[in-house]
């Protein structure tokens, strides 16, 4: 075939013109697309596939001292409804109303109400929202909420107080420390595709917001445990109306138990009445009765106006002053001074506040603390109630000595109990150690913190000393009393102020006790206090035992050895030791002139170890569980009797 | 020649810029999908967490402990406390 170059030639040239026409073409409309209308038709593609992304706050946990979590966070899914997009309100409904067990009628009603959107049920639990996304209904949806949960139920209820649906503390720590754990509430733009897949083109950073930061509470989750069972059932036995137990650690101020009764769950706060939510530990004030004396007997003894065997006369009983009839439940005739404290007789007290003088007493109330808030960090503290000493009649003075007429916070007895305890410095008492942020930084850290140095060193000692009498034979409080320990406390019994009628209720009491133990090395301090009870009023009585059920679990707890060998009785006795473990008894320890051969302590069990390190008087020091399976130093070698035998036990 | 050539450079250049547009819309949904499971693990995460922790309630430890296993606080003798 032929063809002519000139025909080549014209035909390449109207290809050539056409390609050139279409080239123009499309630049003009790219021009006209990008340019001319490129920010209006950009939005609305923007409008399109872009699409804000809502970060919910992450809040905090709140945990114990050792890490055990009280409160945590989890998203649940809520369920909402578009009323104007339901094609069949009356099948919804009822679908909804089984899957969720809500009444078919109220569901109804919410879908065809006139509004554009409404809430069918909020925070449901993962099985209901799996079958609600089954159901795939035009108009319902689901939304991820943040709830909270307090795994431990009633535990420290009053405490960690608890958060609104909004995801905003409401009482307690939850309050209190909102800010620190709240955690940052964010939103982002991110880009979808045509299905509504996210598609996150500009990564994840924008979608990563600060999570709030976790609490590391002081409170000791089995020491609070026990507190709030012991102080129930003290509660349920004496048909009382309330009560409080707090245990704090006196040198640091650490509250290792704080327990109100009634209690309180946080996860269902909605259905419990403001009185169970209160924190009475704080947020009530009381008249703290004879527990008041050891504030008188602190103030006297540090100005020297008293010593400890100062005798003073009791008048058996009845003592006139200032137009009134001051009582003592025994009568007693003369007493030194330790003896009033340990019987607590009014009389007695009476006249060493003479020899005080109200001036000098109500200074030393001050330092203690009273009238003030201790400042521990829970919302709701109040001062209690103090009269300045010009205002006080001439029976304010009597009143005032045994703890009638002034109001205290039980926190404020218990820290100045602690002041006594740790040497005469009044703490500030806190229940939170330190707040950690996501990434592990301190953002809070609470340390001991002195308010002031009440009394001397040597007062204290001598106090601590007087209070012992207290829990010994013949005083008021012989049933506070811990097995291997000392304890120094007092009892106090107080009248309550009849707020309607004036003057005090009859029959109307507050049992409380306040010691601390042990009491020459004090390692806790503990306040109990019980509301009104009915069966018995005294605090020797009611508050007295729940103090040494508490003392008792929480010293084991902390490891803390009792001090009196001799008072804890023991049934495997060093005489019976071999009859029980006649088999081991080729391995006795031979003395040798002060070291001795070393026992064999290989294939005992953990048990049978304890046992033979006791009979032999042994320094033993363990690991693990289970049998020993190695010992150093090994068995047969000489060693002096100060060495310690360490043993590696494995189950 | 060298139209040629910057022409080539020009169209490899548009084409590299489009493979790249595709790779970050692929790894956008990847990185969604990631991101997803990731939010997924750790509300499952929470979920164990807040099971664990009512499961090892001291209230519930203790019922368990006396019920199932027989145990009590610990009497006198049975305490020893090595020297």
């Amino acid at each position: 075939m032929r063809r002519s170059y000139r025909g080549d030639r014209l035909r390449l040239g109207v290809a050539k013109v056409l390609f050139l026409v279409l080239f123009v073409v499309i630049g003009a409309r790219a021009f006209q697309l990008q340019v001319l209308q490129g920010e209006k038709l950009k939005r609305l593609a923007e409008r399109q596939h872009l699409k804000e992304w809502i970060v919910l706050p992450k809040r905090g946990a709140v945990l114990d001292r050792a890490g055990e979590p009280l409160a945590l966070s989890l998203e649940a899914q809520s369920v909402y409804a578009r009323p104007h997009r339901i094609r069949d309100p009356a099948g919804v409904s009822r679908a909804l109303g089984k899957i969720l067990n809500l009444d078919a009628g109220e569901v109804k009603q919410k879908m065809t109400a006139e509004k554009p959107f409404v809430w069918v049920k909020r925070q449901i639990g993962p099985q209901e929202a799996e079958q609600i996304q089954a159901l795939s209904v035009e108009g319902v949806g689901m939304f991820y909420e943040p709830n909270r949960y307090y795994p431990q139920g009633q535990l420290a209820g009053q405490v960690i107080g608890f958060v609104g649906r909004d995801s905003e503390g409401l009482e307690g720590l939850e309050l209190h420390y909102n800010d620190y754990i709240r955690g940052e509430t964010g939103s982002s733009v991110i880009e979808r595709d045509a299905l509504g897949r996210r598609v996150l083109v500009q990564g994840v950073r924008g979608l990563q917001m600060a999570p709030g930061g976790d609490i590391h509470l002081t409170l000791d989750t089995s020491i609070q445990h026990l507190a709030e069972k012991e102080l129930e059932a003290t509660i349920g036995k004496y048909r009382a109306k309330a009560g409080v137990a707090i245990v704090v650690e006196p040198f640091t101020g650490e509250v290792l138990a704080l327990a109100n009764y009634p209690s309180f769950n946080p996860n269902h706060f909605a259905k419990l009445s403001a009185q169970q939510r209160r924190n009475r530990a704080v947020t009530d004030s009381f008249e703290p009765g004879s527990t008041f004396k050891t504030i008188l007997a602190a103030a006297a003894l540090e100005e020297g106006v008293v010593g400890k065997e100062d005798l003073f006369y009791c008048e058996m009983g009845k003592y006139p002053y200032a137009g009134k009839v001051i009582h003592d439940t025994h009568p007693h005739a003369w007493l030194p001074f330790y003896k009033i404290l340990q019987v607590s007789s009014n009389i007695g007290i009476t006249k060493v506040a003479e020899k005080l003088k109200r001036e000098r007493y109500f200074k030393y109330i001050e330092k203690f603390g009273f009238g003030q808030p201790t400042g521990i960090d829970v919302p709701g503290e109040v001062p209690g109630l103090l009269r300045k000493p010009e205002s006080w009649s001439a029976i304010d003075l009597a009143t005032h000595a045994f703890g009638q007429g002034i109001s205290a916070t039980p926190i404020q007895m218990v820290m100045a109990y602690a002041a006594i305890a740790n040497g005469g410095f009044l703490m500030r008492p806190h229940v939170v150690r330190r707040v950690v942020g996501s990434k592990g930084e301190v953002l809070l850290e609470n340390q001991p913190h002195v308010v002031r140095r009440v009394i001397s060193e040597k007062t204290a000692r001598l106090l601590a000393s007087m209070l012992k009498g207290v829990t010994n034979e013949g005083g008021t409080g012989v049933m506070a009393r811990v097995e291997g320990f000392e304890v120094a406390g007092k009892t106090g019994t107080a009248q309550k102020a009849d707020l309607t009628h004036g003057g005090y209720a009859a029959g109307k009491r507050v049992a409380s006790f306040v010691g601390f133990v042990p009491a020459d090395d004090p390692k806790l301090v503990a306040m109990i206090l019980v509301d009104e009870p009915e069966v018995n009023v005294y605090g020797g009585v009611v508050a007295a035992p729940v103090f040494r059920n508490i003392a008792q679990g929480a010293l084991r707890h902390l490891s803390v050895a009792p001090q009196k060998l001799e008072l804890v009785p023991t049934t495997i006795g060093p005489t019976e030791l071999p009859r029980r473990r006649a088999v081991k008894r080729e391995t006795a320890v031979a003395f040798d002139g002060g070291t001795v051969a070393v026992p064999d302590f290989v294939g005992l069990s953990l048990r049978e170890a304890v046992e033979k390190a006791r009979a032999m008087q042994v320094k033993v020091k363990m690991h693990g569980n289970g049998y020993v399976i190695r010992q150093s130093p090994a068995p047969g070698g000489r060693w002096s009797e100060e060495d310690i035998l360490v043993l590696n036990l494995q189950g | 020649m060298v139209f040629v050539l910057s022409a080539l450079g020009l169209i490899g250049v548009a084409l590299l810029h489009v493979w790249l547009r595709l790779q970050v819309v692929h790894m956008g949904y990847v990185l969604a999908t990631t991101s997803k499971l990731q939010n997924q693990l750790e509300q499952e995460n929470r979920e164990l967490k807040v099971e664990l922790a009512t499961l090892t309630s001291p209230d519930r430890l203790e019922a368990m402990s006396r019920r199932r296993l027989g145990l009590r606080p610990p009497e006198k003798g049975q305490v020893i406390v090595l020297p």
